[in-house]
Formats: structure tokens, C-alpha cells, sequence
């Protein structure tokens, strides 16, 4: 019993990507749980997350705090994530799921990403700004997109890392040589 | 193709796949009920209510009223909220 | 010949270009037709059909001749248009259709043959035998027939796809697109502006006509540095919208790098754009169209109109001594332009008895031209005069106007049809053919630039609720034509070039009574080539609706479909090609797999192991090594893959009970049961195992097949079935990586990684709970699908790849190791268990002996429809085992069909299939389980399993579907 298992990230050896202006890293949340609160119990959930200055994001939103944010991912459900596992304190009015392997985070910027996410996502890149979260595809993959300052955090399922990274990549270097040729 | 999704806007359609006439929201509570709620669809030319499901999105399966012959989206509403 | 003080091209740029293995000079602003024709290369291609010489007839995307192959190898692109191709330095273009040479082409026979040629023709000649137009005609024709053909070969280069999103697409950019941008842009709304051409500024870059007191190129200027600098605005040139959509959708292909030499390193040569747009103003134009006459074909018969873009916009003129054509004042506007320019022009010819045109030219009013003279380039025509006297006049080029065509194409695209406006003799798009799309301009039949500038600056400020903006000055000139279709007479007058089809083929399909436009287009193939009849359709309607004596809106249009000109078809797939046509999906062994040299399978998106071969060993050899190392010692397998869903809440058990057909609300927490799932139909859906966590916390495992599926399924039954119940559920395939261990030393190897006691008292049969995996929270369940004692264990999945090589580790030190799906496969059919080879949709839970699992407690998802009459009884085909009589025997495979002994191999005799077959090294034989009629009754008879696509018969005894450890001792022991 003497082995201690050597974690790895979803993206380990696959980001960073960086092409022009653009660049793609690994984000690694140290906690995503899922809640999707019971029936009639959001606003107890949005009470119980309000510990955390949080509460139960409306649909497309995502609610910041310090060191957390809800994002919302679906009908009836948000992924809490932040720098470390939180006391959630929802039995009873929520189902929780641990997600934290199940899913891998990047962080796209750079001046124009949104040229590169046009390449890869049906959504308008207008939309991806801070405050919202949103569900939809990313180069076929089902995603979870997320709007920060500088850029935008797309999430994957785990298993999808590499063709994500690998798409990524395609598309930042498709879109800077563009750019090289005006 | 666009749907208007209740949860996420409008979205293109291939967030979406397609179940069929939404007759499947009233499931038969005795078995005489069964045939037809299987197997006997309506195949109108002109508004048709139906189901959609916003997999690539939210996971919500959505009612959608569609003219059959224009394909315009009359209206999309939550299956859940938009029961008979 | 080019003309000094003409044209926008750079004429301090000069380029270099070969065609046909000759060295040419043009400019950088040309196109490659505009160099060819200053270069006063007028014969540029064969026909499709007759081989008949060809020259550039247009100087846009509906050229229908001048269709060349553009580079060499592997990435040379084939029936690109002359006409939009730009030139570069180093360009290389080819004739296609012509062989040995364009001068020179021996299928011109063709030609001579063409009374035998015409339409119909190959219908009715080549219809018998049957053998021999497939193996014979066929492919000699369509080596005659038939235009440039791709390398055959990966191009190697990429494409892009991509989604854009706009409060206004404007498609077009000449005085209508450009105010409609305005209009837009200046109200702060995102605008796109798409132009096919490599330019900005549309028919204004090819007339000499002024806007706002300034030449018509230098207010295009201004206007596109106004739209450049406004952040709302995406200017997209060389950008061709090919097809609307429903909702605002609109295809759009943007050719990124066919004006350079090589493609950038990293770009896409085309990206292929999907646009969701608010609203859309069409301005795309107008297309001149030509009047008929005999041999009106020949190289140097162009369009009035292209003549003039030739002229102004590349300071080329297509002839030294040109002749015009004309039914209307466009014509004129071309002899004009060209005197002024100091070309010799030698006759207008105008159909009309009176015009008020005078020119300082020879002018023959109410005259037709009859024949066009010269083999590979126009000599001369021969004119008809009011009198009916002919007279011959010289013209090595002849300009041709029979009026404008609206480009209502789009408008087209969701089943909408034109209007027919008599003013214009001219389709209009009919007003809300395509929702929130307006047409403007030329395409909407105002054909005076003022009045395109003004509807253009209308068009979007009614699409935008807005106020129009400001209308500079321009030419407004009316429109008048009167409609003049085709000069009558013997020999061929062309309607549509690219296709070969003449008026005298309409006539045909007439006479054969192919008289719906519908009829006449497949009868004459009219409009079905690569312009899609854009300098055609409406001449041919003409001809049609004289023939059978009604009015042109009478007999309509055919359909027009997207795309508006050929998009490659590798566009469409953009970066979604090669072994990236799909998303990959790995598992947490992937790596170290791919370190021990597996061979791989794809299932669903998944990359799984099949095998992991050692030094000289093929996959059965592997395969069977690994089946009997699971069956002696220990195995490790990833599974992983299968689909895991977490279901949790107060109606968590309720709801799994509706959803399976057995119970699970009696499951004990820390135990796990096998559960089936049916369609509403009362077919199987999947299988699989669920385990109980908590009271009200369950984790279910679907195949890997139906992961996608079930998560769907379960949505729908919660949402729309049974909103009431309070359950939810999220997918946990990707956080828990899990690993099967079986095989007699299972319990060796788990006890070495897992801290808890896992004993049969602490860990029976279907037992499962939270352990401590070398140091890591995890989770254990005690089942198994080889037949042996087996565990899977779970670990988050950041420590998959650790846990994987611990595992693998700790079996091979047990004298096991990896295992991949093919002994997996080989292990279950061996015990028994059913994969998505038996549950292919067709079988009922009673079919796979499982009717006992339909509980007779409570309803659930196909229960009622499950119970029909039809789907019980002798008649049904029911699972069985099978084992060749003789032992040795090869050929079992999936797929075949089962006969009785003695019957004939008919579809009536059919009696069943196999859905799965293996050799077996626990036996020594091949297995196979099979569906049988009445098979559960029939255990020992001995039937015929027939493979027809491999052309062998097997007898095989009927057995129980289950070979390996009956009594399950293994499982439990």
C-alpha cells in the first residue's frame, strides 16, 4: 500500500497552445461540484451558497465570489467551483456530484478571440462576458462556456481533452495566420 | 434552422435533435391507450405541436409549435411546464 | 488588348501566368479571363458535349464557359471560372474538356455528330443491353462528356468552418449593398457585408458613370473606409452567400487563399460560414442574358455588359473590331463607352424598328444577327436586315444584350418563386419568399444606379426599423426593353453553353411532350450544370412558353437550390476531416495502451484496447492468450467507457423503477443489480447494472453503445413524463476512471490496492461501497462480465493513468495482465452475457429469456406494449447458444442465417440469425449465440447456420445461450 497515485490534469502535455496573439492554457478549479436542487428548493440552495457569497445562478448566468463562482450548466443545475472543496451543506435540497475529474478547463485569450471561438462554437461570441455561463458546442463537444475579462474558459468532458486541445490549437493558428495575411 | 430556447436564446439547430409529434407527453395511465400512443401520429400540413431536445445545450426537452409548411417556430415553451 | 487610361488593375504590378503550358503577362488586379482576353486569347475551353470551341462569355460567377484548372498536383482545382479566378504571379491554368489540345480537339466529332447528339439522346440509345451501358457506354461517355476532374488525391491543405451572427447580412456590394451597409452601420447595427468579387463596389467598378459627383471606384473607396473603421462592421470580400435557410440562416463560402500562389502556413484555404442574421437585404445583382441565333456560341460572343466590366474595370477590350447586339439600352451604352475608348465598333444591331440612340457607327434598327461565322474565334456575323437582306459585317467580337435577370436565386432557396415583371421582361423576387429578407437594387429589378443606391438605403432601413440615410447623386436613367428572345433559322442557337443544350433541343422536349419546365429542364439537362442555368433558364422559358402559346409567368421557373456556385465539398467538412472527421474520446489507459502497443477499436467516439499483442503474436493469438490468462490468473481491463449516470433524490428509486423493467426500490444500499431497459415499443433499450449508494443516491452503468442514448432517455422521462417525481441526474463517465479485474486471483490483486477488507462477507456477488484505493477515495463494486470472480474498481479520474499501471502491475506479477475488448468479447459470449449484438432493437426482454424480468408489480417504460400476443410464443425468435458438430470447424460468423435441416435456403425458411460468434480457447471450438424460432425449445436439435456472403454452411448444435461456469460458482466463489 506503500503507492500514492500520481494525479494528472485532463490536459497535461496538450496545453498550452499559442499562436499570434492568442493562447490556450490548462485551468485547474480545485473543486467543481454539480447541485441540482430538488424540487421547490432553489432559493434554499441560493441561501445555503449564500455562505459561500453565492447563490443559484438564473439560466446563462454565472455567479462570482472571491474564491468561487456557480456557474449555471443546465436545467436545474450549476457547477460550484472554486480554489478548494467547499462545506456546501445541501443534503436534502440538492443533489451534489463531485465533477471535479470528470471535466477539463481551458482559458482562451488574446486580442480577437473571439474569431477563434467563431470557428469552433454556434454561439455569438458576443455573449461569452463575464457573468455568463452558457451550454453548447465547441467543435463538436459538448461544452461548457464561460465568459472572464480577458477571454473565455471552455470546458470539455474529460475524455474529450484531447481532440479539444487539438481543435483549439487548429483554430488560434488558422485565425493569427489570417490575421498575417491582411 | 433556429430554435429559441427558453433556457439558453436562440440557438442554431444542430444543438438539437428531433423526437417527433408531442403526443408523447400524455402517456396512457391503462394499457388500452398504448397503440395509439405509439404508433398513430397526426402528419399535419400547417402548425404541429412537437418535441425537441437541446442536448448540445441545456439538456431541456422543449415543446415546439412549427408550421409544417413554412417551418416557422410558433412558439417553444419547456416540455415540462407546457403539459396538457 | 488592353487600353492605356482604362481599368483599376495595378499596373505597376506585373505578374507572370502560364495556360496551357504558354507564358502570358497581366496585372495584379486582373482576373485571369482579363488577362487571357488581353493577351487576345479568345478560345479558352471545349463544350461538355460537342466538343465545340468556347470562349469567356462573362466577367463573373455565371461564366459558363471559360472553366479552368487552376495549379498542379494534388491540389490543383478543377472548373474554377476564368472569370473570378485573380490572377498571381505564377498562376498555372489548364483547358479541361479537350484532348490533345484546345486547337485541336479529335471528340470535336462530336460536333459534327451533334444532329444524332441531342437531347434524350443516350436515354434512348444506349438504354439495351443493359451489361453494356454499364461496363461500356457509361464510361465512354463520361470521359467525352464532362468537365475537370479532381487529383484523387488528400490535398493536404485545410478548410474552416465557422458561425457568424449579425443584426444585418447584406449580400452584394455595389450601389445596393453599400447603402444598405451604410444604413446599418451609421444606426450602430452589427452589420455584414458579403461580396463575392474580390472587390469591393460591384457593376460601379465596371461602368463609367459617377456617384456624388466622384467616379464610381472612388466613392466605393470612401464608402468601404467608412465601413472599415466602424467596429459594427464585417467587410467580407471574396465571400460568396450560397443558400438561405430557415430562422435567418444563411451558407456563406469565403475563399481564403485561391488568390495566392500557396497557402499560408496554418490557413485554411475556404472556410465555410454558417450566418445567423437578424435581417438581410439581397443585393446580388442583376445577370445580362443573351439572345439566341445560330452558332451565337463562338469565341467572341460575349455579354454587352462584360464587354463594358472588360473595359472599365480591367482596361482590356475583348475585340479590335466589335459588333453589338442589343433589345435593349444597355447594348447601346457599350457601343458608346467603346467608341469613347477609341474602339472600332461595326454595327449596333437592335431587333427594336426605333431607338433614340445615335451613335457615330454603323446602326441597324429592326435588324437580328442570324449566324456568327469563325471555328475557334468570331470572323464575322451575318446581320438580317428590316428589308431581309443579309449582309455580312466583321466583328471579332460580338456584344450581346438580351436584358437583365434579377439574381432572385436566394429568394428561391426555401421553396419561394419569383414574380414575373413585365416592365423588365424579367423574375423579380417575390416579397417575403425568404422571411426578414429584403432584395434591393438590380436584384430587385431597379436597374439605374440612383435608384439602387436609394432602395438599397430603403431596403435596410425597413429591415431595421430605421430611418434611411442620405441618397447621393447618381445616373438615373430608365429601363426600357422589349423582350427579343431568338432569331429563327436552321442550325444551332445556344441557350445554355455549359450544357450544351440549343434551342432546338427545347423543341425537342416539347415535341416529346416534356412540357412542364420541370420536365423540360431533366429532359434537356438545361440549367443542371455548374451555373445552374444563370445565363439560361429564363431564354429557354421564353422558347417554352412561345411553343405551347403562354405567357413566360405561366409556365414559371424550375427550382433553384442552394449553393449559388459550387462550394468543394471539403468546405462544408471544414477541420472536421481525416482522423479528426470526429471528436476522439480516450480513456485514462490510453497511454499506457499505446506504451504496450495495443491495436485499437472505435466504439462510439471511444478509442478503446482490442488487443495487446506480444512479440509475434496476431490478434487471435493475443486475443486468445488473454481470454485464457482472465480465465487462470488475473485480468485488467478499462471500462471506463461505460456510460455512468449518477441519479439522485427523495423519487430516485420510483423513478428507476419506471424506467427498468425489474425493481429497484427493494435494492439494498451497498448492493448492485442487473436491470433491463425497453423502448415505450416494448423492445429492449439497453442493459446494465445499477448500483445503490445511498437511500436515495444510485449510480447506473449503461452499455457504452447507449450511454448517449439512455442520458437522453432518462431526460425525457423525467421532464416530460413525470415532471412530478423529484430525481435528478447528471452523467459521472468522466470523473470516475474504472478498471475491471477478473479472474481467479482477482481478489489477490484488489486486496493489495483496496484498504478495506473486501472478504465475501464484507464484499459478496453484487456487493459495492466507498474504499480507499491506494491512498485515493474510491469506490468498489464486486460484478463481473467475463463469467469470473471480478471486481471493478473506481478511482477519480486524475488518477486513472496511476491506477491503470498499479493495477497492470500488480496482475502481472499474479502472471495476468491487459486485456482489450476482443477477450472481453470472447469472455462474455463464453458465460453468456448479451451485448448490443443481441439487443439490436428487434428483441423483446422474452426473446433474450428475460421475460421474467417485466415485473408484474408495477408498470414501467414498454411494459404494456412488451406484453403484446405477437411478441411471445414459437413464432418469435428466441436466444440460443450453438457449438459446431465438428469441432474444427471455421466459419461462424455474425450475420449468417439459420435454416433446419432439411429445408430449402429461402427468405420463407428463414428460421433466425447469429448476432454473435468466437472461437473460444476455453473450448477448443467456435461459439455463437443466434436467434432461433421457438428457440428455447429446441436445445440439441441440430440446424444449418448458412453465410451466404461468405459462401460456407456449418451444422452447429442448439444450446443452452450460456457456456461457461452454468452454475455461476466462479462468480460467488
Amino acid at each position: 500500500m506503500a503507492d500514492i497515485l500520481r494525479a494528472q490534469s485532463p490536459f497535461s502535455g496538450r496545453l498550452p497552445v499559442t499562436a499570434g496573439p492568442f493562447k490556450a492554457v490548462e485551468v485547474i478549479p480545485g473543486s467543481v461540484m454539480s447541485v441540482a436542487p430538488y424540487r421547490g428548493q432553489q432559493a434554499a440552495v441560493s441561501k445555503a451558497l449564500s455562505h459561500h457569497g453565492l447563490r443559484f445562478p438564473d439560466a446563462g448566468e454565472a455567479v462570482e465570489a472571491a474564491h468561487a463562482a456557480a456557474l449555471w450548466t443546465g436545467l436545474d443545475e450549476c457547477f460550484v467551483i472554486s480554489d478548494a472543496p467547499l462545506p456546501l451543506n445541501l443534503d436534502g435540497i440538492a443533489a451534489v456530484t463531485d465533477q471535479t475529474d470528470g471535466w477539463g478547463w481551458l482559458r482562451l485569450t488574446g486580442a480577437g478571440w473571439q474569431e477563434v471561438m467563431a470557428r469552433l462554437c454556434p454561439v455569438d461570441p458576443a455573449l461569452m462576458v463575464p457573468g455568463r455561463a452558457l451550454r453548447s458546442e465547441v467543435g463538436h463537444m459538448m461544452a461548457i462556456v464561460y465568459g472572464v475579462t480577458d477571454g473565455v474558459i471552455v470546458c470539455v468532458m474529460r475524455s474529450f481533452a484531447g481532440t479539444m486541445a487539438h481543435d483549439i490549437s487548429v483554430a488560434l493558428t488558422s485565425v493569427a495566420a489570417q490575421k498575417e495575411m491582411e | 434552422m433556429r430554435l429559441t430556447c427558453p433556457l439558453c436564446g436562440p440557438r442554431d439547430v444542430r444543438e438539437f435533435s428531433y423526437r417527433g409529434d408531442a403526443v408523447l407527453t400524455d402517456r396512457p395511465t391503462t394499457p388500452e391507450g398504448f397503440h395509439d400512443y405509439v404508433h398513430i401520429r397526426e402528419n399535419p400540413a400547417g402548425p404541429h405541436d412537437e418535441l425537441w431536445h437541446h442536448g448540445a445545450g441545456c439538456g431541456g426537452w422543449l415543446k415546439v409549435r412549427r408550421d409544417t409548411v413554412t417551418h416557422e417556430v410558433l412558439s417553444v415553451a419547456l416540455a415540462r411546464e407546457a403539459r396538457s | 488588348m488592353r487600353l492605356q487610361g482604362f481599368g483599376q488593375i495595378d499596373r505597376s504590378s506585373p505578374v507572370r501566368f502560364e495556360f496551357d503550358g504558354r507564358s502570358y503577362g497581366g496585372f495584379a488586379g486582373d482576373t485571369l479571363a482579363s488577362a487571357l482576353l488581353a493577351n487576345d486569347i479568345r478560345l479558352i475551353g471545349r463544350s461538355f458535349k460537342y466538343h465545340r470551341p468556347r470562349g469567356i462569355v462573362t466577367a463573373g460567377s455565371e461564366e459558363p464557359n471559360a472553366l479552368m484548372t487552376i495549379g498542379q498536383g494534388a491540389a490543383a482545382n478543377p472548373n474554377t471560372r476564368a472569370t473570378t479566378q485573380e490572377l498571381y504571379d505564377g498562376l498555372v491554368a489548364r483547358s479541361q474538356n479537350a484532348w490533345p489540345s484546345l486547337g485541336l480537339d479529335v471528340m470535336e466529332v462530336n460536333d459534327l455528330l451533334a444532329p444524332f447528339l441531342g437531347a434524350g439522346f443516350y436515354y434512348k440509345t444506349f438504354m439495351w443491353p443493359k451489361a453494356i451501358w454499364e461496363k461500356l457506354y457509361e464510361p465512354v461517355i463520361r470521359h467525352a462528356a464532362g468537365l475537370g476532374a479532381l487529383s484523387g488525391q488528400d490535398d493536404g491543405q485545410s478548410y474552416d468552418t465557422g458561425f457568424l451572427h449579425c443584426d444585418l447580412l447584406v449580400i452584394g456590394s455595389g450601389p445596393a449593398g453599400l447603402m444598405a451597409a451604410l444604413t446599418g452601420a451609421r444606426a450602430g447595427k452589427r452589420v455584414i457585408l458579403a461580396e463575392e468579387d474580390f472587390a469591393f463596389g460591384g457593376r460601379l467598378n465596371a461602368e463609367a458613370e459617377e456617384v456624388a459627383g466622384q467616379p464610381g471606384p472612388a466613392w466605393v473607396a470612401s464608402v468601404i473606409a467608412e465601413l472599415a473603421a466602424a467596429p459594427n462592421v464585417r467587410l467580407m470580400r471574396r465571400t460568396t452567400v450560397t443558400g438561405a435557410y430557415d430562422g435567418g440562416t444563411f451558407g456563406a463560402l469565403e475563399q481564403v487563399a485561391e488568390h495566392l500562389p500557396s497557402l499560408p502556413q496554418g490557413a485554411p484555404r475556404a472556410t465555410f460560414w454558417r450566418i445567423a442574421a437578424g435581417r438581410t437585404v439581397l443585393a446580388g445583382g442583376a445577370h445580362e442574358r443573351m439572345i439566341a441565333f445560330r452558332d451565337n456560341d463562338r469565341p467572341g460572343v460575349m455579354q454587352a455588359s462584360a464587354v463594358r466590366s472588360y473595359l472599365h474595370r480591367y482596361g482590356v477590350a475583348p475585340g479590335r473590331k466589335v459588333a453589338v447586339f442589343t433589345n435593349n439600352d444597355d447594348g447601346w451604352r457599350t457601343a458608346a463607352d467603346l467608341i469613347a475608348a477609341g474602339v472600332t465598333v461595326t454595327a449596333v444591331i437592335d431587333p427594336r424598328a426605333h431607338t433614340q440612340h445615335d451613335l457615330p457607327c454603323r446602326m441597324i434598327h429592326g435588324g437580328v444577327v442570324t449566324r456568327a461565322h469563325g471555328r475557334l474565334g468570331l470572323d464575322n456575323i451575318t446581320v438580317r436586315k428590316p428589308d431581309g437582306a443579309e449582309i455580312k459585317v466583321d466583328a471579332d467580337c460580338l456584344a450581346v444584350s438580351g436584358g437583365w435577370n434579377p439574381s432572385v436565386h436566394l429568394t428561391c432557396h426555401m421553396n419561394g418563386r419569383p414574380d414575373w415583371s413585365e416592365d423588365i421582361a424579367a423574375f423579380v423576387p417575390r416579397p417575403g419568399a425568404v422571411p426578414g429578407l429584403i432584395a434591393a437594387g438590380a436584384a430587385n429589378g431597379m436597374f439605374s444606379t440612383h435608384g439602387a443606391l436609394r432602395s438599397g438605403a430603403q431596403a435596410a432601413a425597413e429591415a431595421l426599423d430605421i430611418k434611411p440615410i442620405k441618397v447621393p447623386q447618381a445616373e438615373d436613367a430608365t429601363f426600357e426593353i422589349t423582350p427579343f428572345w431568338h432569331v429563327e433559322g436552321p442550325g444551332r442557337a445556344f441557350l445554355d453553353p455549359q450544357n450544351d443544350v440549343s434551342v432546338k433541343d427545347v423543341k425537342a422536349a416539347h415535341q416529346e411532350n416534356f412540357r412542364s419546365v420541370e420536365h423540360m429542364k431533366r429532359y434537356t439537362t438545361l440549367g443542371m450544370a455548374t451555373d445552374q442555368g444563370k445565363l439560361s433558364n429564363v431564354g429557354a422559358l421564353a422558347i417554352m412558353a412561345r411553343l405551347t402559346g403562354r405567357d413566360i409567368p405561366e409556365v414559371g421557373t424550375t427550382t433553384f437550390r442552394p449553393p449559388y456556385t459550387p462550394v468543394p465539398i471539403a468546405a462544408f467538412a471544414g477541420r472536421a476531416a481525416r482522423d479528426t472527421f470526429r471528436p476522439h474520446r480516450l480513456t485514462p489507459s490510453d497511454a499506457l495502451s499505446r506504451e504496450r502497443g495495443a491495436e485499437f477499436i472505435e466504439a462510439g467516439l471511444w478509442h478503446r484496447a482490442a488487443w495487446f499483442p506480444q512479440p509475434g503474436e496476431d490478434w487471435l493469438a493475443a486475443c486468445n492468450r488473454e481470454t485464457t490468462m482472465v480465465r487462470e490468473t488475473v485480468g485488467v481491463a478499462d471500462v471506463t467507457t461505460l456510460g455512468k449516470i449518477d441519479i439522485q433524490g427523495p423519487d430516485a428509486a420510483v423513478f428507476l423503477d419506471r424506467v427498468y423493467t425489474n425493481m429497484f426500490s427493494t435494492l439494498k444500499v451497498g448492493r448492485v443489480r442487473y436491470g433491463l431497459m425497453l423502448r415505450e415499443d416494448g423492445f429492449v433499450m439497453d442493459d446494465g447494472t445499477c448500483a445503490r449508494l445511498g437511500d436515495q443516491h444510485y449510480v447506473m452503468t449503461t452499455t457504452t453503445a447507449a450511454a448517449g442514448q439512455v442520458m437522453v432517455h432518462l431526460q425525457f422521462c423525467q421532464q416530460v413524463l413525470w415532471p412530478e417525481l423529484d430525481v435528478r441526474f447528471i452523467s459521472v463517465t468522466d470523473q470516475w476512471a474504472q478498471f475491471a479485474v477478473a479472474g481467479p486471483k482477482a481478489r489477490d490483486l484488489i486486496r493489495d490496492v483496496v484498504a478495506e477488507d473486501v472478504s465475501d462477507e464484507s464484499f459478496p456477488y453484487m456487493g459495492c461501497g466507498a474504499v480507499t484505493v491506494l491512498g485515493v477515495p474510491g469506490r468498489l463494486f464486486r460484478i463481473s462480465f467475463s463469467g469470473e470472480h471480478a471486481y471493478e474498481v473506481a478511482v477519480p479520474a486524475r488518477y486513472g493513468d496511476a491506477l491503470a499501471r498499479a493495477l497492470t502491475e500488480r496482475a502481472e506479477a499474479l502472471g495476468g495482465g491487459l486485456y482489450g475488448m476482443e477477450a472481453l468479447n470472447v469472455l462474455r459470449i463464453e458465460k453468456g452475457y448479451i451485448t448490443h449484438a443481441e439487443i439490436d432493437g428487434r428483441v423483446t426482454a422474452d426473446d433474450i429469456g428475460m421475460g421474467r424480468m417485466v415485473s408484474a408489480k408495477k408498470d414501467c417504460v414498454g411494459k404494456v406494449m412488451s406484453e403484446r400476443p405477437g411478441l411471445h410464443g414459437p413464432e418469435r425468435c428466441q436466444l440460443v447458444g450453438l457449438r459446431p458438430l465438428n469441432p474444427d470447424a471455421a466459419a461462424l460468423h455474425a450475420g449468417a442465417h439459420l435454416f433446419a435441416l432439411k429445408a430449402e435456403i429461402t427468405p420463407d425458411t428463414d428460421q433466425g440469425w447469429l448476432s454473435s460468434a468466437c472461437y473460444s480457447p476455453t473450448f477448443g471450438h467456435r461459439i455463437a449465440y443466434a436467434f432461433l424460432k421457438n428457440g428455447r425449445a429446441r436445445h440439441g436439435e441440430t440446424v444449418r447456420v448458412v453465410d451466404r456472403t461468405k459462401g460456407t454452411e456449418t451444422l452447429c448444435d442448439v444450446t443452452a445461450p450460456m457456456f461457461y461456469d452454468q452454475e455461476g460458482g466462479k462468480l460467488r466463489g
